[in-house]
């Protein structure tokens, strides 16, 4: 394992990986901290530039755009009082509160330290599980993958949004989309109404640029800010001393630990990861009295815990081509769009393309704590760049990335296409997240279920003979019967 | 007292159950098999999933009860919306006899003015530049070729 690690190393340091991972870590950190603007978004912008890139080297800037997103979205958390992304909505409470107190720049410190054990600490369980779990995957049978990407949808479906009936329409319909077009199983042309341009069916990524990007340019001219009020407050001293460090450095180590597992489980992410890892470091602080009025714990442990679930959302990703959040359901498209296949094949037919990704992980979470402290000074310039050229300009990208996918503007029409759809989810609450889960795990739900069916002789007790595929049928119910039993508590309390 | 769902709760309930029958209906047309699902089966199961999801949605908006329809748009909003989709639409119509080169500019006027820009020097500038960079960037470095249109072919 650790030749493989070393070779990882060895590619990421070649000048030109080592300047793109810096480049996906800079953009990440940008696009995380601006509120609107997530590290989803980050990856579609910059998927034309996957292209052209040697596969190793696009996945782990890739990397760098996800763990940047999850540290930039503390930025405006904390001198706005407005995450920059979801996962950043714990570190507000108290990082808001040290800004008050003139202290913004210590708060990013803070926020810039705790991320960097998070990321260290989940590239760490990165790289001791997911081997061990391809390994397991590797016996995995048909009636085992079918079941567990229906789990990935249910369970997104249950954890995206306050409607959980919502999520699984969102979920389904994600699945009917995916089976537009030719069929898997026999090349039969399906639901096409007579088109050939839609025999290639609606392309993953296409659907997704429209869901994560145009949908949020559509909702964006209606008038949200057009500029964001940043405070005009000098941000020095940053960086925390030795004894501060010690002081929060329990809280960000579980943190992590918390954010490592939330993330595994797919479907969930930074946004559920952040509170818990919140309640738990009050809970073991010596003041957790000062929880809510400036803790450095209170933003190490949220910080540590999003940061935690990068590193834990690639380990389904890798080992069994389930995406743990939202982001990764993104880096699942790109890593298709680059022609690398996930699943637990890929730890034996490319290592090292795995390793790169682990190695690279590493020198981000090196890149982000420096980058995050010179960014810290500039931060305040960067949130005044205004909405109305950032978003004209992020259309024109996904345009252009959408095109770029395979020089057609049928991609384009898709992608605008879904991005009315995307809009008009929003707008009735629907979860976008399932949906383009259920376009990408369609092909695979599909072709596993027919081929768990022709060899079970049409059995449908196949699904729960099986021990692993049992298992993610209870799982999936229990989680959505919580979620609704969960609702249902919350309403009647209200 | 509980509290009423919109009315839009009870039409999506509805929708979902009508789509799940048509997909199950249109799906009985697609190739049946012996053995495994074929092209049809995994249609029919989603759209048995998606009608009963569909029901479920109804059933909560009714128990619960819907508020009557309202019908109150916020006519700004809306206009600025069907403005952006429209020249979408009309980019992806018009891009490949016109070109990304003319029409990525007038895109990015049109949208910045939706978006409430009205200094017109500042628009041309970022439009020319932004589309300028793009071009050269693709074309040059990432050797990726964009529409050029039926003027410059």
């Amino acid at each position: 394992m650790f030749e493989y690690l070393l070779a990882g190393f060895a590619n990421v340091f070649q000048p030109i990986n080592l300047l793109l991972t810096i480049f996906g870590t800079v953009v990440g950190v940008m696009i995380g901290c601006l509120p609107g603007l997530s590290g989803s978004m980050g990856i579609i912008l910059l998927l034309p530039l996957t292209y052209t890139l040697e596969k190793s080297a696009a996945l782990v800037m890739l990397c760098g755009i996800f763990c940047g997103s999850m540290f930039g979205g503390s930025v405006s958390a904390i001198l706005l009082r407005t995450p920059g992304t979801p996962s950043a909505t714990a570190t507000l409470l108290d990082g808001y509160p040290l800004a008050q107190q003139g202290k913004a720049g210590k708060a990013i410190g803070v926020a810039a330290v705790g991320s960097f054990v998070g990321g260290i600490v989940s590239t760490i369980c990165l790289i001791f599980i997911s081997p061990q779990l391809a390994k397991v995957a590797l016996k995995f049978h048909s009636a085992d993958y079918f079941t567990l990407a229906l789990f990935g949808i249910s369970i997104m479906a249950s954890s995206a949004g306050k409607n959980v009936v919502k999520g699984l329409i969102a979920g389904a319909c994600g699945l009917l989309i995916s089976m537009v077009g030719t069929d898997p199983l026999v090349g039969a042309a399906r639901f096409n109404f007579g088109s050939t341009k839609m025999m290639i069916g609606f392309p993953q990524l296409a659907v997704l640029i429209g869901v994560f990007a145009i949908s949020e340019v559509f909702t964006q001219v209606q008038g949200g800010k057009n500029v964001v009020e940043v405070k005009d407050q000098a941000v020095t001293d940053i960086f925390p001393t030795f004894k501060e460090i010690r002081g929060f450095l329990l809280a960000a180590v579980v943190g992590a630990l918390i954010g490592v597992f939330i993330g595994i489980v797919p479907g969930t992410g930074g946004a559920i990861a952040v509170f818990l890892a919140y309640n738990v470091a009050q809970k073991i602080s010596r003041q957790p009295e000062k929880f809510g009025h400036g803790s450095f714990e209170g933003i190490a442990a949220p910080e540590a815990s999003n940061n935690g679930t990068t590193g834990g959302a690639l380990i389904p990703m890798l080992c069994l081509g389930i995406p743990g959040d939202t982001i990764t359901s993104v880096m699942l498209g790109a890593l298709t769009l680059i022609g690398v296949t996930p699943g637990p094949q890929l730890f034996t037919n490319s290592a090292d393309i795995v390793y790169a990704i682990f190695a690279g992980m590493i020198v981000i979470q090196f890149i982000m704590l420096g980058f995050g402290i010179v960014f810290t000074r500039i931060a305040p310039k960067v949130l005044k760049v205004p909405v109305k050229y950032l978003m004209p300009i992020i259309m024109v990208l996904c345009i252009v990335g959408a095109f770029c996918l395979a020089n057609q503007v049928y991609h384009v029409a898709v992608a605008i296409a879904f991005g009315f759809i995307g809009y008009f989810m929003k707008k009735f609450g629907f979860p976008g997240a399932p949906l383009v889960l259920g376009v990408i795990l369609g092909p695979i739900a599909e072709k596993n279920l027919d081929r768990a069916l022709q060899l079970s002789r049409n059995d449908w007790t196949i699904f729960f003979r099986r021990p692993i595929a049992l298992t993610f049928i209870i799982l999936s119910v229990a989680m959505i019967a919580w979620t609704i039993f969960s609702n249902l508590r919350k309403e009647k309390k209200a | 007292m509980k509290k009423k769902k919109p009315f839009s709760e009870l039409v999506i309930g509805i929708a979902c159950m009508a789509l799940g029958v048509v997909v199950f209906v249109a799906a009985g047309n697609l190739q049946q098999v012996k053995l495994g699902i074929g092209p049809s089966g995994f249609p029919k199961f989603i759209a048995v999933v998606l009608a009963l999801l569909g029901l479920a949605q109804t059933a909560t908006a009714l128990i619960a009860g819907v508020e009557a329809p309202k019908f109150d748009v916020d006519k700004r909003a809306a206009s600025l919306f069907a403005a952006a989709v429209a020249m979408s639409v009309a980019y992806v119509m018009l891009v490949t006899q016109i070109g990304f080169i003319i029409l990525t500019p007038l895109l990015l006027l049109g949208m910045m003015y939706l978006f409430g820009e009205r200094n017109i020097v500042k628009m041309l500038i970022i439009a020319i530049v932004t589309t300028a960079c793009i071009w050269l960037l693709f074309t040059k470095v990432f050797l990726i070729f964009l529409p050029v249109g039926r003027i410059f072919a």
